[in-house]
């Protein structure tokens, strides 16, 4: 069993292997440990304030144990003892003494110093040689000497000597560094001899068996399954599948509430006996009448929606179903078990919501995308449908909402609310029942900081044409300035900061999108480098996750009810939105959306939607027209280039009208006419060509 | 493929002349929804039973090409009539014909092709708003003209002007707005549309004033 290797005995290299095997583990996870987290969560900016919501306490606890979560302990523990391995390794590499040749050095052999001359060498082994030598010197037990070692002592001595004299044996040593010529292969084996020695060696066959054809396919199992269980958007199949069922091409919000209770994940959240528990008590609470509007109830369902709800039997989508209402209405439970669940309800309701989100884009028909969209703003901001948008300031409730709008038939915007002159605003917020002071001013501090995105000018443009052509790459630049609402003094725009500029034709970073052109002082494009700013993170104090604010940006056909282009995403900005002293900049913020124009020339009107999602409220609806012109149109050349047809009078024109080609145009009579009709239509030079031979010296342009 | 988690027990019983299912007197929790589907249910029975209108001698609906013309053309004749009286000026007896006419359009079997049904249900519901208007009752008359304008959204711009006219004379003018906002939305070219949006903001602005 035993084969040429030479494994290791005394166990010196062992800790080499097992150096060498933790550092591939533990190296890439420190790296992976302390470098940057490029997530967007960590690297916004928060809006600054100090308010808590009564009874928001259990999101925040949710907040920061999903933060705990992400935050890599395992990670670290395994990094630390990665490195507590491979330092215990190190510290018994230095201190093993090891049997390894080390550099054979005559000097040291025979003691004596490098600068020794011949005749010291010589006369230094002769006095050696006698006093080593085997036949002379007896073996002492005491330093552990045989025969055998003092021959080989002796031995040293003389390739010492031979070494530093004789002709062959230095040649060995200059050139393979040891007087007996080139030494021999050895490879060892950094492993013990035990595992090859009898017996032992079936076991580790086992070990090895156990490793490559049990845990490893049960991890790639595990894993590969896994992936397979879930959607794209992080969402069970099942799931999926359910939404789909689900969806409706008249889906409003309500529906695709509705429609997010299918989910499977929250099965296995209520599975057994939890999912009756408390329901009653939920039912009870969201089905009280309103203390503000008439026509719907306490967490703010229509008569409808509560039919719908007790059609359901009795079960875990009843319950979850009623835990979203009653997080959407800000219901108090009285119960931490039902708190933490209705918290913990929202964000897989949003993750279903993507899903469903995926879904209707596919279709394509508008009012469940927008239903879609709304539905992201109200889960994150816990709102219910019909709800005022006021309600996402802070303080608010629904009597204060109520007492705010007055009489007015439809609900305030968080930005028609902040719009109004100060006096005004004082005197529908603040009073007995209403906001006192302290929290008048955390309503003006916050609004001050939401990213409100006013949309100043969308146009279409084709990077290096006038016009758009068909199916050409069109992009969709919207112009817009974050104005938080309630911003006084908002400056006029500045109408250069409003164009689009085309990058020179030989910038190369311009065009591949890695910097952007502006225009410059002077008004010649100039290259800037891309910044990527992003938005604070959303303020909803009632949401157990930190959210980035995105906007989405798309175009509907609004006869049709479809969407004629799907949307595009904008998560982070290119200019800074608020400076360090957290006033707005109103620099002007450019989004860009490309997409392949019809291929057909005309007209086409759209409705832009520029949808916030984390927000309810700041979405902007216009209305657009894409011009397509003909690509013949576009491309028309002034005539005076053309190679005009040969005059008749001349050899060439003869040649044509022999060739059977049409007459040649005379040459043209009303010349003085023409030349000062520069702006003549193109159809009327065409036929009155110059002919091939004129000999003026006019411009051809 | 969806698990089958329990098996719900209905509690269904047949009437004695098996002419409809109901559900048992001892259902201990009276559902709305099975009420419902069980509806839809008998509704569908009584035709099919009932009608000979496109159904073979085996109580089976016929193909969809060949669709009885009895329907349609009472339905078109009761139209005619109502458009006469309403020309005569009896408007109460034109919103009667017009809603009998309703009436025959909305009975015909499920199993037809529905957009035979839409459109005669547009135009009867968009005159019936029109002969609502003429006497004033503007409530009755923006119900009608929203109900035609949803069924037939492209090409029906008068339903949509008519409701846009009787919010507008109702007081809502808000709501009337946005109403007529829409319409341009889909039939942009109207004339008639742009000029009550005009209208309705002048009300708008004389109102704030």
């Amino acid at each position: 069993m035993s084969s040429d290797y030479s494994y290791d005995e005394q166990g010196q290299f062992f800790p080499f292997f097992v150096l060498t095997v933790t550092g591939l583990v533990t190296l890439p996870l420190t790296y992976t440990l302390l470098r940057k987290s490029t997530d967007d969560e960590r690297l916004a900016p928060r809006i600054k304030t100090d308010y808590k919501p009564q009874d928001g306490d259990a999101a925040q606890k949710l907040r920061s144990a999903h933060k705990r979560r992400q935050r890599k302990v395992t990670r670290a523990l395994v990094t630390l003892l990665g490195w507590a391995i491979m330092g215990a390794m190190v510290y018994l590499i230095m201190t093993t003494a090891r049997t390894a040749s080390k550099i054979w050095n005559p000097y040291d052999i025979l003691g004596i110093a490098d600068s020794a001359t011949e005749k010291q060498i010589k006369s230094h082994y002769k006095r050696l040689s006698l006093k080593f030598h085997p036949d002379k010197v007896r073996p002492d037990a005491a330093k552990n000497e045989t025969v055998e070692t003092l021959n080989d002592y002796y031995v040293e001595l003389t390739k010492a000597y031979q070494a530093l004299t004789d002709e062959e044996v230095r040649n060995n040593y200059i050139q393979y560094g040891h007087p007996d010529g080139k030494q021999s292969y050895s490879i060892g084996v950094a492993l013990p001899t035990w595992i090859i020695s009898d017996g032992n060696g079936k076991y580790v066959v086992l070990v090895y068996a156990m490793l490559l054809g049990v845990l490893l396919p049960y991890l790639v199992g595990t894993w590969w399954y896994g992936t397979l269980r879930k959607s794209k958007e992080g969402v069970l199949m099942e799931s999926a599948n359910r939404l789909f069922r689900e969806y409706r091409e008249e889906a409003q919000l309500s529906d695709v509430i509705y429609s997010l209770s299918s989910g499977r994940e929250f099965e296995t959240v209520f599975a057994g006996d939890q999912a009756d528990s408390g329901l009653s008590r939920i039912e009870s609470r969201i089905s009280a009448d309103s203390d503000a509007t008439k026509s719907r109830f306490a967490c703010g369902f229509s008569a409808k929606d509560k039919q719908a709800l007790e059609d359901l039997s009795e079960g875990p989508r009843r319950k979850a179903l009623a835990l979203l209402w009653a997080y959407l209405g800000r219901i108090q439970l009285d119960d931490a078990a039902l708190t933490k669940a209705k918290f913990e309800v929202a964000p897989t309701a949003r993750a279903l919501r993507d899903a469903f989100s995926a879904i209707s884009l596919a279709y394509g028909n508008v009012k469940p995308i927008i239903a879609s969209f709304e539905a992201n703003q109200y889960i994150v901001q816990a709102l219910a449908p019909g709800a005022s948008p006021l309600l996402q300031l802070p303080h608010m409730d629904n009597k204060i909402a109520a007492a705010i709008e007055g009489d007015s038939r439809s609900h305030f915007s968080v930005q028609q609310f902040l719009g109004l002159p100060d006096a005004e605003r004082r005197r529908r917020a603040v009073g007995k029942g209403l906001l006192s002071d302290d929290q008048y001013k955390t309503v003006l501090n916050i609004g001050s900081q939401l990213p409100l995105l006013h949309l100043e000018k969308a146009f279409f443009k084709v990077t290096g044409e006038r016009c758009v052509l068909p199916s050409s790459l069109v992009s969709l630049v919207l112009k817009g300035r974050v104005v938080p609402p309630g911003t006084q003094n908002v400056p006029e725009v500045n109408e250069l900061d409003l164009e689009d500029v085309d990058p020179a034709e030989d910038d190369l970073d311009a065009i591949t999108g890695r910097k952007k052109t502006v225009k410059g002082p002077d008004g010649k494009p100039i290259t800037v480098e891309e910044n990527k700013v992003l938005p604070p993170l959303t303020f909803a104090p009632y949401y157990p996750r930190d959210t980035p604010p995105k906007w989405h940006a798309f175009l509907s056909d609004s006869k049709q009810g479809k969407m004629a282009v799907p949307p595009f995403t904008f998560t982070h900005f290119d200019q800074p939105a608020f400076d360090e002293q957290g006033k707005p900049t109103f620099a002007v913020q450019t989004l860009k959306a490309q997409f392949a124009a019809p291929p057909q020339a005309g007209q086409y009107t759209f409705v832009l939607h520029l949808i916030c999602d984390s927000y309810v409220g700041f979405d902007t609806r216009v209305d657009i027209t894409m011009h397509v012109e003909d690509a013949a149109k576009a491309n028309k050349v002034s005539d005076d280039d053309e190679i005009s047809e040969p005059d008749e009078d001349s050899l060439a024109g003869q040649m044509q009208a022999l060739k059977g080609g049409q007459a040649a145009p005379k040459p043209r009579k009303k010349k003085a006419v023409d030349d000062s009709e520069e702006e003549d239509s193109d159809s009327e030079e065409e036929d009155d060509d110059t002919s091939a031979t004129n000999t003026d010296t006019e411009d051809e342009s | 493929m969806a698990e089958l988690t329990h098996f719900d027990m209905q509690p269904l019983q047949l009437t004695d002349d098996f002419r409809a299912v109901t559900i048992a007197p001892s259902a201990s929790k009276p559902s709305r929804s099975l009420q419902a589907e069980l509806d839809a249910l008998n509704d569908l029975h009584h035709k099919l039973i009932s009608s000979e209108e496109g159904v073979l001698p085996t109580r089976v609906p016929g193909p969809p090409a060949s669709i009885p013309p009895k329907r349609a053309q009472a339905v078109t004749k009761l139209r005619d009539q109502a458009n006469d009286l309403y020309r005569k000026g009896k408007h109460v007896e034109a919103q009667k014909m017009y809603t009998a006419g309703i009436e025959m359009a909305r009975a015909r079997p499920s199993w037809q092709p529905c957009a035979i049904s839409r459109e005669e249900l547009g135009g009867l519901y968009a005159n019936r708003a029109q002969a609502y208007m003429a006497v004033g009752q503007w409530a009755e008359g923006s119900v009608d003209a929203q109900t035609s304008a949803e069924l037939r959204k492209m090409g029906n711009a008068k339903a949509w002007w008519r409701r846009g006219k009787c919010l507008m004379e109702m007081g809502r003018l808000e709501e009337a707005g946005e109403w007529v906002r829409r319409a341009l939305e889909i039939e942009g070219g109207e004339a008639d549309l742009r000029e009550l949006l005009e209208d309705i903001e002048k009300r708008l602005a004389r109102g704030k004033a």
